[in-house]
């Protein structure tokens, strides 16, 4: 294993440097405690809109859970679920996944951060190259976020360079754009909202009945928590 | 002479208010996924995060990072996040009321083409829908530069080239205790690695 070239060292602010020609920002002390006056006299306010009141997490990476109606589901880069109202923040990445020959991507990222009042959960891959019961679904990137606020939540997905069988195929960007595919469907930017408000944002979700339903880029945030998998595959 | 003591007395108590060890800047995350396209026309995928909190299991800080650029069969998977550092913009995306910014998130990475490497990557949240996010990677071992995408003609995600994804800047976390990491050779040396 690689070694870490030198400790963090905390400082309040940076400096520039020329390696990358970037120009970073110096913060001073007056705005750290001009920062801090406004967190304080913010914070009860944030309070009152927690999400949710139990605390804890429950970590993971990358699972697989056998017993389903399709016999086994896989979750590649999966957070795991993050508490409503918990301020943590859980991450999962791989170079690449794939689950036999159904499904398989690469840079897989998924995250979900958690304050009292807010959820934010992302998820993505590039490069998805998805195979069920003989048809071919690619994409050059998929990403799905979800956002949970006290007020509500909302959530989006970005796909790019999606085809089916070598067919492009145009993404409106609304939700729950349906595809017919032999024997099932491909949901795009699928949304769905629980019952507590909770969003659940499916970037693609492929369904061949009795086959295989596969999951790409899922984000979750809202009072059920947050959560995200960069891929869920059941087959 | 009073009015004397009354400026010192003034300065006396500006001081006290100003601790440096106590005035720490509440710290935040980036995250973000998609693709740069590199003057090859071969794309570079990326999913990146990053924060000042210690990140557990010996990995240093919060985050990861997973690369592939297309064109050369480079492979990079993180191994440690060893500086998260302000990069300025600081800004609230007027659409979503989200921050923006800059980040430069350093660490260690193993690779397919150059062994164990630094990295150190510039990400910038220019706000939804994430077209002008800008995403450059650079490698190197300790001092010397072995890879580094900043001097290609394009590093945005899809805005004025061919890229696409997202690059989200996350509000402050109250989790969060620690301050932003200083950038030196030490915390990140791909950053001052040359040639640059």
């Amino acid at each position: 294993m690689g070694q870490a070239s030198g400790a963090p060292t905390n400082g309040n602010g940076s400096h520039g440097g020329s390696g990358m020609d970037h120009t970073v920002s110096h913060h001073t002390g007056v705005v750290a405690v001009a920062a801090m006056v406004v967190a304080l006299l913010v914070w009860p306010v944030a309070s009152e809109a927690q999400l949710g009141d139990l605390t804890g997490t429950v970590t993971g990476t990358t699972s697989t859970i056998t017993g389903t109606l399709l016999g086994t589901t896989t979750v590649l880069a999966g957070t795991g679920t993050l508490v409503a109202g918990t301020s943590d923040a859980l991450d999962a990445s791989s170079l690449t996944g794939s689950v036999g020959s159904l499904v398989a991507g690469e840079v897989l990222h998924a995250v979900t951060i958690g304050y009292p009042d807010q959820i934010d959960s992302e998820a993505s891959l590039a490069a998805l190259a998805l195979n069920v019961a003989g048809t071919n679904i690619g994409a050059d990137f998929v990403m799905s976020r979800a956002l949970a606020v006290a007020d509500g939540a909302s959530g989006v997905s970005n796909i790019d360079g999606l085809a089916i069988n070598g067919i492009p195929i145009p993404v409106t960007g609304d939700p729950n754009q349906t595809i017919g595919i032999a024997g099932g469907v491909l949901i795009i930017n699928e949304q769905q909202v629980g019952s507590d408000g909770t969003m659940m944002v499916n970037a693609l979700h492929a369904v061949v009945s009795g086959i295989a339903d596969v999951v790409v880029a899922s984000a979750q945030a809202g009072r059920s928590g947050g959560s995200a998998q960069a891929l869920r595959a059941s087959y | 002479m009073r009015k004397l003591i009354s400026v010192l007395g003034i300065a006396a108590l500006a001081l006290a208010a100003y601790d440096p060890a106590s005035a720490w800047v509440r710290c935040d995350f980036l995250t973000g996924g998609g693709f740069i396209v590199r003057d090859s026309g071969a794309k570079g995928n990326f999913g990146i995060g990053g924060s000042c909190r210690p990140g557990g299991d010996g990995h240093g800080l919060w985050g990861h990072l997973e690369y592939h650029d297309h064109g050369t069969g480079l492979n990079v998977h993180w191994l440690t996040i060893t500086a998260y550092v302000d990069g300025g913009d600081t800004s609230t995306d007027p659409k979503t009321h989200q921050p923006t910014g800059t980040r430069i998130i350093c660490g260690t990475a193993r690779t397919n083409q150059f062994g164990d490497v630094d990295w150190a990557v510039k990400a910038k949240d220019v706000g939804e829908p994430g077209v002008d996010d800008e995403f450059v990677i650079k490698l190197s071992h300790g001092p010397v530069t072995v890879y580094n995408t900043l001097h290609d003609s394009n590093n945005t995600l899809g805005g004025t080239g061919p890229g696409g994804g997202n690059i989200q800047l996350h509000k402050e976390n109250p989790s969060i205790t620690e301050s932003f990491t200083e950038l030196n050779p030490t915390t990140c040396p791909a950053f001052f690695a040359t040639p640059s």
